[in-house]
């Protein structure tokens, strides 16, 4: 008998695919130009024209909102499958070739672990000045250890098994069987780390932006609209309502996706219901 | 084609296998016994350079002239699937899931013979012939197929590349009597058309009996006695050996008509001493039935056997140097 879907995951995954089909329609059509400025309709109320009203420029909020989702998903997506990559790889070469090796890579991951996030996107936008691109570097950057760790702990088990003890006695080296039987054994747990560090960048992002760190105008962003919104909040609190809603719907999404396939994918871990 | 000579392998200040010394020729069929804990499986993975990292290895093991003991393990890669092979006890947990099996068998053949796919996947076909396994089974995931059946993967996997020696740790113990005596009739008839070697380990005597012509009995890291396994079996010289013979259970032994009570299975006192606990001279001593008070500190010498082969025991000795 299947047990039935943890109720997490299946929030999780409404959520999350409520703001994935948000992200990928607002690449094809917003309601407005989300950049086109309409002064003499700014602060307008909810209503047919402006679902959620207009900005302090007169810009549409819905067509902002849905084109930071898009941003917001890209930053998130290519920082995680950066980070993830070269944490996944750093901790499969870490568990298959073990000795000081090991030691270095999870030494320096601890480093790594250390050092604040935004720390590193300020420094990186004292050198190279503040875009998107650095804040996805700076999250990208974060989440290495966070994969090397899991990487790591999940092969050295999985390097314990016997299907890799009769693969070695077949003669496949260590980078083979790290590729061929490891990686493939480990991917549930990555998946989930990945599910949660998706949620995490989706916040770091629009922490970033809020900072003047990330996005920069006109590109929308979550963060900046809520920076924007900081001097206007007893005008129009509104408008830091609705970008903060949409990151709480966002991160809230990822993170209980990702917390819900823990619990699918590793029963060990999944609490009593 | 293999040498092992005064083969040690130790764990800190516990010794494994005790200065072992055999050799491996093509087509031998060379059987291995001994309880659980007494160094088998030690001793097999020395031969393929498998033992764990925290093993020392001394001694000689000379693989085709090349000296292999403590040889590390990229040396020894080039000759594991070519030169040496190995199945497992545990068909069930020694392939991976997630590749369909056909896969798992084709890799050393792209890995060392550097195949194509297309010509891998003939080899494979043709070995799933061999070992019994219909070739539709190719894309076929483990959880898909019998235990019996991935024992005949594993041994297709292992015959890839045509090695030399075969070493069989246990392989038929995970499986039911009938599947095991299959897979053991498998061993033989392949090792004997291919003119391969075969190490075989295991504690069933009866199969030892059906699959090898020669047998060595190891106790407590030492080779305590070894001969054709028909002789050994038969009259065994070494009081382990005749303890072993004495222990195994039989349908003989069953009552014989109502009432009759079913005899105790006779066995060996006591238990086998942890690796770093063994007595300094013959092993067995502290549990042998016909101990002389040299055994505990006195390692005994190598006797001649009857039937062929020798032993070490100090009751030996003591009767040939009388007779």
């Amino acid at each position: 008998m299947r047990r039935p879907l943890p109720v997490n995951l299946m929030i999780g995954a409404a959520l999350a695919a409520l703001v994935l089909l948000v992200a990928f329609v607002s690449v094809f059509w917003t309601p407005y130009d989300h950049a086109a400025m309409n002064i003499p309709a700014k602060f307008q109320e909810p209503g047919a024209a402006h679902w959620l009203g207009t900005d302090q420029l007169g810009r549409d909020v819905v067509s902002q909102l849905m084109a930071a989702a898009a941003n917001s998903m890209t930053v998130a997506l290519v920082a995680v499958l950066i980070g993830g990559s070269i944490g996944v790889s750093l901790g499969l070469l870490a568990s298959a070739l073990g000795g000081w090796v090991e030691d270095l890579v999870m030494r320096v991951a601890d480093i790594g672990f250390a050092f604040p996030a935004l720390l590193f996107a300020i420094m990186l936008a004292a050198v190279f000045g503040p875009s998107l691109t650095n804040a996805v570097l700076a999250i990208a950057f974060i989440n290495i250890p966070v994969f090397a760790r899991v990487a790591r702990a999940a092969a050295n088990q999985i390097w314990t098994l016997d299907y890799v003890t009769a693969a070695r006695a077949a003669g496949i080296g260590v980078f083979g069987i790290s590729r061929d039987h490891v990686l493939p054994n480990i991917a549930a747990p990555v998946i989930v780390q990945a599910t949660i560090e998706f949620a995490v960048a989706i916040l770091a992002e629009a922490a970033l932006s809020y900072l003047g760190l990330g996005a920069q105008p006109p590109s929308p962003s979550w963060g900046r609209m809520l920076a924007e919104a900081q001097t206007l909040i007893y005008l129009a609190p509104q408008l830091a309502i609705y970008p903060g809603l949409c990151i709480m719907i966002a991160v809230l999404g990822f993170g209980l996706l990702g917390d819900g396939l823990r619990d699918v994918t590793d029963p060990r871990l999944s609490r009593v219901r | 084609m293999i040498e092992v000579e005064e083969l040690s392998i130790r764990f800190g200040a516990a010794t494994a296998i005790r200065e072992a010394t055999f050799t491996i020729q093509p087509g031998d069929r060379i059987g291995v016994v001994g309880e659980s804990g007494c160094g088998k499986s030690m001793l097999a993975l020395s031969l393929i350079g498998m033992t764990p990292e925290a093993a020392r290895v001394t001694g000689s093991i000379r693989l085709e002239g090349e000296e292999l003991a403590g040889a590390p393990d990229r040396l020894w890669r080039r000759h594991r699937a070519r030169r040496v092979s190995m199945i497992f006890q545990e068909p069930m947990a020694a392939l991976n899931p997630l590749k369909r099996i056909g896969e798992t068998v084709m890799e050393p053949l792209l890995v060392h013979e550097g195949l194509t796919r297309a010509a891998a996947r003939a080899r494979v076909l043709s070995l799933f012939e061999e070992v019994g396994l219909p070739g539709g089974r190719l894309r076929q995931f483990p959880h898909e197929i019998s235990g019996g059946q991935r024992q005949r993967v594993l041994i297709a996997l292992a015959l890839a590349c045509n090695p030399a020696l075969l070493i069989a740790d246990e392989p038929t113990t995970a499986l039911d009597a009938t599947i095991a005596l299959r897979i053991t009739e498998l061993l033989v008839r392949l090792a004997e058309e291919r003119r391969m070697a075969l190490l075989f380990i295991s504690h069933d005597l009866a199969a030892i009996a059906r699959a090898t012509r020669d047998v060595m009995v190891v106790y407590g890291g030492d080779i305590i006695e070894r001969g054709p396994t028909a002789s050994v079996l038969a009259d065994p010289a070494h009081p382990y050996t005749r303890g072993l013979i004495a222990a195994r259970p039989r349908a003989a032994a069953s009552p014989r008509g109502p009432g009759e009570r079913r005899p105790r299975l006779p066995t060996i006192v006591g238990a086998v001493p942890p690796l770093a606990a063994l007595p300094a001279g013959c092993r067995f001593s502290g549990r042998c039935p016909v101990e002389l008070p040299v055994c505990a500190g006195q390692r005994p010498e190598a006797v001649a056997r009857t039937g062929g082969g020798g032993a070490i025991c100090h009751r030996l000795g003591a009767e040939s140097l009388t007779a």
